[in-house]
């Protein structure tokens, strides 16, 4: 990956959020992107920010406080719309003691803010948006390791619990609300290289109030599930099928509702210490 | 050679480049074929030329995602043109599909590894609104729901608006001509339907004869379009020149059919073009031919070919030539004034500028469902509320 910019932010932050990289060779770049404010009157009226991968533009200009939010949507953006080694979906992946938990979930279900607890709690991030997994066949789920993405005040509930954390610039008032990028930890960035299997798969939503909660999910309801939050099932087609199918036959599959951090935490911890979790009777009619 | 800098085209003509390339050449190589939409021919290319292996592991994974991606096309094309045939089979009348999908469905070299952005078919305009009947009881919607975009497609356009699948999302695009019925040409869409061929692998569905099957794909590339993927269109046309007329020198044919329908110029381009990038061995007595059958002198010739050359190559700044910019805006404008007489443009290009800024008083937001799945979101969301 390549970056050009003429805007200050998007360079502090991009060298800030993943300061812990290596840097590649320039020989050969996947993606060049450019993220540049505009001439002419978008420059200093309303001013705006504009992403291109080698000179064309996916999407339409965003106002320039959004500038380092964009660049990390737009990273996101050519992985799921290039990259056919895996079969990518909407969810975020975090692995301890060797087993993955895969976590998808739709916008606004606190699955990130879920994801950046357990990652500084000690567990491994491999990613908090995409779920990359392998095609052979081997269950197995390949780490981004990239910054995770939280929103309002989800922001502030993280950096109080966990002080050691460390966060990007705040931007205000994005699509999304106020967003942050909390850097990914510096051990989950050395072992990027490591991929892991996966062992369940977990629904998490986090509803005001609610009874911290898990219950078995049936497997072919996963599976759908799955296949409908990822990016290019219809494009890998049967071979995306067996891959899910392998992914859901190997794995406990959950619903879990939660609203309290603190006994989520303690809840996956016991899911992968083998202390059997207590599993709730569920409401959903995708229960088993 | 002017564009000896778009290396795209170098490998395009001599595929054997790719064996001396180093790793920065590489990344140039693929961010044109990226940009051309080629990206998936071009691995076809190299795997026909045994020179897949000599290309290095980070290069070659963007090749083979492109190869990927247009063997998926494939496949969902040739499942989308039976469902086609089936859901139009009550009309009675020939069904042609037209430009990448009958290349890739009628064995042609051209059709392999291309990637495709919508299906496109042709019918007689007597029998359009009974097509249209039947689409929409299979599923398919038209788009382009505001009153003004829908009368200006079926009063001066040569297709219905584009349609889109409920379910499948595909778009549709569905022809009475080649050409709208304001251009500066129009070819008489009977004679198409004439010529036409059976395709081999979808059995009922026809494509164009073999000269209208360029002729059109020139014209579109020439005529039709925004320069958008222009180098993939001339290397379509390359490679049905290549396949059809190569062997067996029937290029006088395709001059007079060029002749009956008006198509001289988009032909006469073609064959230029297919000379000067890829070194298509066509006659010297084929290119004088076809000179003489344009109504206008050199200078402007000079002048379209030299505009024309830089809308076709890659859209990349690698690419770019002195005057690119000029004459891609030059293209722009003239894509408008080929497709209908002022008269009718100024007004529609008024239109299209002012009404998005006063949209907003004339009409409330339409907020009622385009597809099945919209339906079934918005169907939920009412009951949890």
């Amino acid at each position: 990956m390549q970056v050009s910019s003429n805007i200050g932010v998007v360079l502090d932050g991009a060298r800030l959020l993943y300061s812990d990289r290596e840097i590649a060779p320039p020989d050969f770049v996947d993606f060049h992107i450019a993220l540049t404010r505009p001439f002419g009157l978008r420059r200093w009226w309303r001013p705006q920010v504009n992403f291109r991968l080698d000179g064309h533009a996916p999407f339409k200009p965003l106002p320039l406080a959004q500038a380092l939010p964009m660049f990390e949507w737009g990273l996101n953006w050519c992985i799921t719309s290039h990259c056919l080694d895996y079969l990518i979906i909407h969810a975020a992946v975090v692995e301890k003691n060797g087993q993955a938990l895969v976590m998808p979930a739709p916008p606004g279900s606190g699955k990130s803010t879920l994801c950046a607890a357990l990652v500084c709690n000690g567990w491994r991030l491999l990613s908090d948006e995409l779920a990359l997994l392998k095609l052979d066949g081997s269950g197995g789920v390949v780490p981004l390791a990239r910054p995770v993405c939280l929103k309002n005040e989800s922001v502030s509930l993280i950096s109080s619990r966990f002080p050691d954390a460390r966060f990007g610039p705040l931007c205000n008032d994005t699509i999304k609300g106020d967003v942050a990028h909390m850097l990914a930890p510096a051990d989950s960035v050395y072992r990027v290289g490591e991929a892991a299997t996966v062992q369940a798969v977990i629904f998490p939503r986090y509803i005001k109030g609610a009874e911290t909660q898990l219950w078995l999910r049936s497997r072919a309801y996963t599976l759908l599930e799955l296949a409908k939050q990822s990016f290019n099932f219809h494009v890998l087609g049967e071979q995306a099928y067996q891959v899910l199918r392998g992914v859901v036959d190997q794995s406990q599959c959950y619903d879990f509702h939660y609203s309290d951090l603190e006994q989520a935490l303690q809840l996956f911890d016991d899911l992968v210490e083998e202390r059997e979790p207590a599993l709730g009777e569920g409401d959903s009619h995708y229960a088993l | 050679m002017p564009y000896k800098s778009c290396l795209l085209l170098e490998v395009l003509k001599s595929p054997s480049l790719c064996g001396q390339l180093r790793l920065p050449e590489w990344d140039l190589l693929i961010r044109q074929a990226r940009i051309a939409t080629m990206m998936g021919r071009l691995h076809v290319l190299l795997e026909q030329h045994n020179l897949l292996e000599k290309v290095p592991g980070e290069p070659l994974k963007h090749l083979r995602w492109g190869k990927i991606m247009a063997d998926r096309h494939k496949a969902s094309v040739v499942r989308e043109l039976i469902s086609l045939r089936d859901s139009l089979a009550e009309l009675d009348e020939p069904v042609v599909v037209l430009k990448g999908a009958a290349y890739s469905v009628a064995g042609l070299q051209a059709g392999v590894g291309r990637l495709f952005s919508d299906i496109d078919i042709l019918v007689p305009k007597t029998v359009l609104d009974g097509a249209e009947e039947l689409l929409q009881m299979d599923g398919w919607y038209t788009t382009h729901l505001d009153a003004y975009d829908q009368r200006y497609y079926r009063q001066w356009m040569h297709e219905l608006p584009p349609m889109r699948h409920g379910k499948r999302g595909t778009e549709l695009d569905v022809h009475h001509n080649i050409l709208p019925e304001t251009a500066v040409v129009t070819p008489n869409a009977r004679r198409l339907f004439e010529g036409r061929v059976p395709l081999p692998e979808v059995e009922g569905l026809w494509r164009l004869g073999n000269e209208d099957l360029v002729l059109h794909s020139a014209s579109h590339l020439f005529f039709d379009g925004e320069f958008t993927s222009a180098l993939r269109d001339l290397d379509d046309i390359n490679s049905l020149l290549s396949e059809l007329y190569l062997p067996t020198g029937h290029w006088f044919d395709l001059i007079s059919r060029a002749g009956q329908l008006g198509l001289q110029y988009p032909l006469y381009l073609a064959l230029h073009y297919c000379r000067e990038f890829f070194g298509l061995a066509v006659p010297d007595g084929v290119m004088s031919r076809a000179r003489s059958e344009l109504p206008f002198g050199d200078t402007r010739l000079r002048l379209g070919l030299w505009i024309m050359r830089r809308g076709l190559m890659p859209d990349h700044e690698s690419c770019a030539l002195r005057g690119s910019g000029v004459a891609r805006w030059m293209l722009y404008v003239r894509s408008h004034y080929l497709k209908m007489p002022l008269r009718l443009l100024v007004p529609h290009l008024l239109h299209k500028a002012l009404a998005p800024k006063f949209e907003h008083i004339f009409k409330p937001e339409d907020s009622s469902p385009r597809t099945v799945d919209e339906f079934l979101t918005q169907l939920g969301r009412q009951k949890r509320t």
